[in-house]
């Protein structure tokens, strides 16, 4: 082995730890940056084969009533390569011995051409066949949730139409990867299915004869490259039907779920491990330029001995170098483990065929070559800035820093308050300013990480609390089959346990606002409704008005509306006669889009009588199984689903929490080994670094934790700032995140809140305290002889 | 033979910025380093003897004035990094007064360091055995005494079996009995190797052993003598 490379080797050896610590760091950027891309590869490959193989429609346009045979001369559209219309209602599920409502989504299944798009595929059991009328299919979520197999029975209300069914088979669909009911954000599979039913029981519950209410529909290239333009034509050709939506791909909920999560994980898988790599660059100049200042005499005789720059460059470069290696090997490592971990957590909430986690060679060599490139920018000036010293310059030791006064010293009542302890740490700190800042920069970059998790966690309280608890705040909502008299409303207000209800009626419409348009909903209330509040950006309640609307913030956004001015309706719905009605405020929503008006004033607006589609109930406190509740419903055939916020919010903390706990163990393992292997590594380089100070003191007469202290002090005093720093950088970070992530469906609140930065706080003394644990052992090692006879 | 100069410097100075202040630490030097010549240069702390060393072995380069190195009709005052390193490598080998061994190898491991370095080198073995180190081959520096690290500098210096061996202090931290050794050493390697030796030294008494004697202060030579009979390295007093 040549020499300079076995020196290289002992010089590792002799600083292993401190190595490690940098290495971890690295490591923890490349686990970040393997874990997310192979994810993203996993659940892109994945969505992309199965959508190849399901022929996954490009767009979705739902309708009030199309004839089926009126359909083939209007879907000619340039750029439509193929179509299918279908029925598509929803339901509810009754299965024996389940006591809580099950809502289902029903797609007609035609025997004859099947599911030419989105085709579902077969999990268990069998396809439907033509000749039975009382079969289905569900989704194989939910018939693993309930245990359900082929040959099973279940019972099916639509409409006041209640039908026995047996179990076909169960399949998956590219439609529903994440398949959730309306109004949900988490996948259960307990209280939803999607089911295909037989062409003519389809027609029959949904009253289609002879009529389908959605089409289906693939792009032709030409047509995917502005895919908005054949849409937009299919609307203006179906008009007359009564458009009820109409989306694209990149609209379709479940599709719009994993494209976002897509996208996060493309992004973060960026800008996460460029804050741990540019962290450990910054960690490993400190490092090696400690090292080569404490190696400058050797450098200078290696240099008088003849070895070249080039050789010297490329031996000192190797100690970063090495570093990065051994960061990219753990981090390749970890993050191919962590992507196992992640692409099966994936597993859990979308439903693929194949979601494997496999091995991306690319992958790897990206993340060694980050982590080669951190470590040699991290390596490069420090080592550079010594071999630009002549041989004969380098082998002088360096000389003193100038000691001089700091500028706090110019406030003497502040100076003189400070212990010689913290006078050392505050010319220590000013003695090395780019150091310091070196220091300070990557302690931030661990802080702000630590910060914008503990606020992501945050965030996700405060949407439930802002949506769940203080907006929409029933326990249970009743959907009726279609718009029904006060009646209705009475009748389900005299449910067992319900305590409290209010009208809702959803009114479909076209909102537009000058050339902007949204096919949305208005959200009818009751005057002084308190189930359903809008809210204002503070959370406070917004009254619903007296005339006019109020709309969210994103719809508000999309239409380019402002409080004051005027949108036009075009409802979708009986005649299709626009009106024009005042936006009167704007409100605050983090899921979905909305727009709320006071009930009587819509159907004023509209000229109808006082209807009502849905009822928000509250249950009573002591009805916490409402079983007798659940009885009762399933008697009535006029509700087309039922569902149980109470319920959903309760699933939907359970699993958060759950979640949360990971994220936390993450987060501050991730942060944690920045703010420990930095604040480690400056204080070992400012330890070796002054030796002799520490030993000079020490025969003088100090003990070994003031000797201490004063490291302890800087490192605490370093971390202290970048906290502070880090809770705007946290901030910073936590604000980019939630404009990458923000989408129609959900946004993601940027809330800071107290115990974010306690916490935040508390852990980055913590991991200073641990790391001055470190030193506190070395400097119970030091012999003091050893350093004050040490030839200079 | 030996009066042929190996380097020649002609009125070379060298001047330092020191904060705003220039200091002159070298000036107007005229000197020839002799083919094989042992040649001591005295003078007293901060006379510019260390800088002198470090001009003829190519380790900086004046400010003023001209260096040639007649072998190769090299001039070094001139010539880039590239070459300066090139020189040192096939021509110098540097003993210093604190020996500068480099404490991650050992013994071995540092002479071998500079073997590594030239096409046809010495043998490793054989140098540390004629400093009578080769028992200790495999200590590392810090368990060597001050007189064995000087030793393996020594060895580390020759092995390359340069054409100018630059010599600082190289007695300077040891006592008279190890530096008596160490010169003994290095006289008896010279007469072997017909080596051009400069030993640069504050201490007189060294003089005695060289051929020719070059007296510096305050950056000016002053004096030059000739030695004609040269003392062994054991009559050396202090």
């Amino acid at each position: 082995m040549n020499v300079l490379r076995r020196k290289l080797w002992r010089d590792v050896r002799r600083s292993s730890f401190l190595m490690a610590a940098i290495a971890g760091i690295i490591a923890v950027g490349d686990t970040c940056f393997i874990a997310m891309r192979s994810s993203y590869n996993n659940l892109r490959n994945a969505m992309e084969d199965y959508y190849h193989t399901c022929r996954m429609a490009d767009f979705w346009i739902t309708l009030k009533r199309v004839p089926r045979a009126e359909l083939a001369a209007r879907m000619k559209v340039f750029g439509v390569q193929d179509w299918q219309g279908r029925i598509e209602t929803s339901g509810r599920l009754l299965l024996a011995g389940v006591s809580y409502p099950i809502n289902a989504r029903l797609i007609s299944w035609s025997p004859i051409d099947r599911a030419r798009l989105n085709r579902p595929l077969l999990e268990r059991g069998t396809f439907l066949t033509g000749w039975r009328e009382d079969q289905v299919m569900v989704n194989e979520a939910f018939a693993r949730a309930h245990r359900l197999r082929p040959g099973d029975r279940l019972r099916l209300i639509v409409r006041r139409q209640e039908r026995e069914l047996v179990i076909a088979g169960t399949f998956i669909s590219s439609e529903f990867v994440y398949a959730v009911d309306v109004g949900q954000l988490l996948p259960d599979p307990r209280r939803f299915a999607v089911c295909y039913v037989p062409w003519e029981l389809a027609e029959e519950l949904a009253d289609m004869r002879g009529a389908v209410n959605q089409v289906v529909g693939l792009l032709s290239k030409p047509g995917r490259r502005v895919p908005e333009t054949p849409l937009r034509l299919l609307e203006e050709r179906l008009e007359e039907y009564g458009v009820l939506a109409a989306v694209l791909r990149r609209q379709q909920s479940s599709h719009q779920v994993l494209n976002n999560e897509l996208q996060g994980l493309r992004a973060f898988a960026f800008v996460v491990p460029s804050i741990f790599l540019a962290a450990a660059a910054l960690v490993l100049h400190v490092f090696l330029g400690r090292l080569m200042r404490q190696q400058r005499t050797v450098l200078g005789t290696l240099a008088a001995l003849g070895y070249s720059k080039g050789q010297l460059l490329r031996h000192y470069l190797a100690f970063g170098l090495m570093v990065g290696c051994l960061g990219a090997l753990a981090g390749s490592f970890l993050g191919q483990l962590a992507s196992w971990g992640m692409t099966a957590v994936y597993r859990h909430y979308f439903e693929f065929p194949r979601l494997e986690s496999s091995f991306y060679p690319s992958v790897h060599a990206v993340g060694l070559v980050a982590a080669l490139v951190a470590s040699a920018a991290g390596s490069y000036r420090a080592v550079s800035q010594l071999l630009r010293l002549r041989p004969a310059e380098a082998m002088r030791p360096e000389p003193p820093l100038r000691a001089r006064s700091v500028w706090l010293e110019r406030f003497p009542r502040v100076w003189r308050r400070l212990d010689l302890a913290w006078r050392m740490v505050v010319r220590h700190l000013a003695r090395r300013p780019a150091r310091t800042l070196t220091a300070l920069a990557a302690s931030t970059a661990g802080a702000s990480f630590l910060t914008a998790g503990l606020m992501f966690v945050a965030a996700q309280n405060f949407l439930i609390d802002f949506q769940f608890h203080r907006m929409w705040r029933s326990d249970v909502d009743f959907i009726l089959a279609d718009a029904r008299p006060e009646e209705a409303w009475h009748e389900l207000a005299r449910l067992p346990g319900i305590v409290h209800t209010e009208p809702l009626f959803d009114w479909p419409c076209v909102f537009q606002h000058e050339h902007r348009r949204r096919l949305g909903a208005i959200s009818c209330l009751a005057t002084g409704a308190r189930l359903t509040i809008p809210l204002d950006p503070r959370g406070r309640a917004i009254p619903i008005p007296h005339s006019g609307l109020v709309l969210t913030r994103k719809l508000a956004e999309v239409l380019h509306v402002r409080e004051g001015q005027l949108v036009e309706l075009v409802p979708m719905r009986g005649e299709r006669r626009a009106v024009k009605a005042p936006v009167v405020r704007i409100s605050d929503s983090y899921l979905g889009m909305a727009a709320y008006a006071r009930i009587e004033y819509l159907h004023e607006l509209i000229g109808s009588s006082f209807v009502l589609d849905a009822v928000q109930a509250e249950w009573s406190p002591s009805h916490q199984a409402p079983t007798e509740l659940w009885k009762a419903v399933a008697d009535l055939p006029e509700l087309q689903s039922v569902r149980v916020q109470h319920d959903t919010v309760a699933t939907l903390k359970k699993t958060l929490l759950q979640n949360q706990f990971v994220f936390i163990a993450v987060i501050v393992t991730f942060s944690g080994a920045v703010l420990f292997g930095n604040i480690l590594n400056v204080m070992f380089v400012n330890f070796h670094e002054r030796r002799r100070e520490v030993a000079i003191l020490g025969a003088t007469g100090y003990s070994v934790p003031f000797l201490g202290k004063t490291f302890f002090r800087e490192a605490l005093l370093v971390n202290s700032i970048a906290w502070l720093i880090g809770i705007a950088g946290g901030y910073g970070l936590t604000w980019l995140t939630a404009v990458g992530y923000e989408s129609e469906f959900i946004r993601l609140p940027v809330v800071l809140r107290w115990w974010n930065v306690l916490v935040a706080g508390l852990l980055s003394a913590l991991f200073t305290a641990a790391a001055y644990g470190v030193l506190f052992r070395a400097l119970k090692k030091l012999d003091l002889r050893d350093v004050l006879y040490l030839r200079e | 033979m030996k009066d042929r100069a190996l380097v020649r410097l002609e009125k070379v100075s060298r001047v330092y910025t020191v904060g705003q202040v220039p200091l002159t630490v070298l000036d107007g030097v005229q000197l020839d380093v002799l083919r094989g010549e042992l040649l001591a240069i005295v003078g007293p702390s901060g006379s510019g003897k260390t800088t002198l060393l470090n001009l003829i072995g190519g380790l900086d380069q004046p400010t003023e004035g001209r260096i040639w190195f007649e072998e190769e009709s090299l001039e070094l005052s001139r010539v880039d990094a590239g070459r300066l390193t090139e020189y040192r490598r096939r021509h110098v080998g540097f003993v210093f007064q604190f020996y500068n061994l480099v404490p991650s190898l050992t013994a071995e491991e540092n002479v071998q360091a500079a073997a590594e370095l030239v096409e046809h080198p010495r043998d490793v073995q054989q140098m540390l055995e004629r400093v009578g180190l080769w028992e200790r081959r495999h200590h590392f520096p810090a368990e060597l005494s001050g007189g064995e690290q000087q030793r393996v500098a020594l060895a580390r210096a020759l092995v390359k079996n340069p054409t100018l061996l630059l010599c600082d202090e190289p007695t300077g931290a040891l006592d008279l009995a190890t530096a008596r050794r160490v010169l003994r050493l290095l006289v008896d390697l010279h007469r072997e190797l017909q080596q051009t030796v400069v030993i640069i030294t504050h201490n007189t008494a060294l003089c005695g052993i060289a051929e020719r004697v070059v007296h510096i202060s305050s950056g000016k030579i002053r004096d030059i003598q000739q030695n004609c009979s040269p003392i062994a390295p054991e009559e050396v007093v202090w």
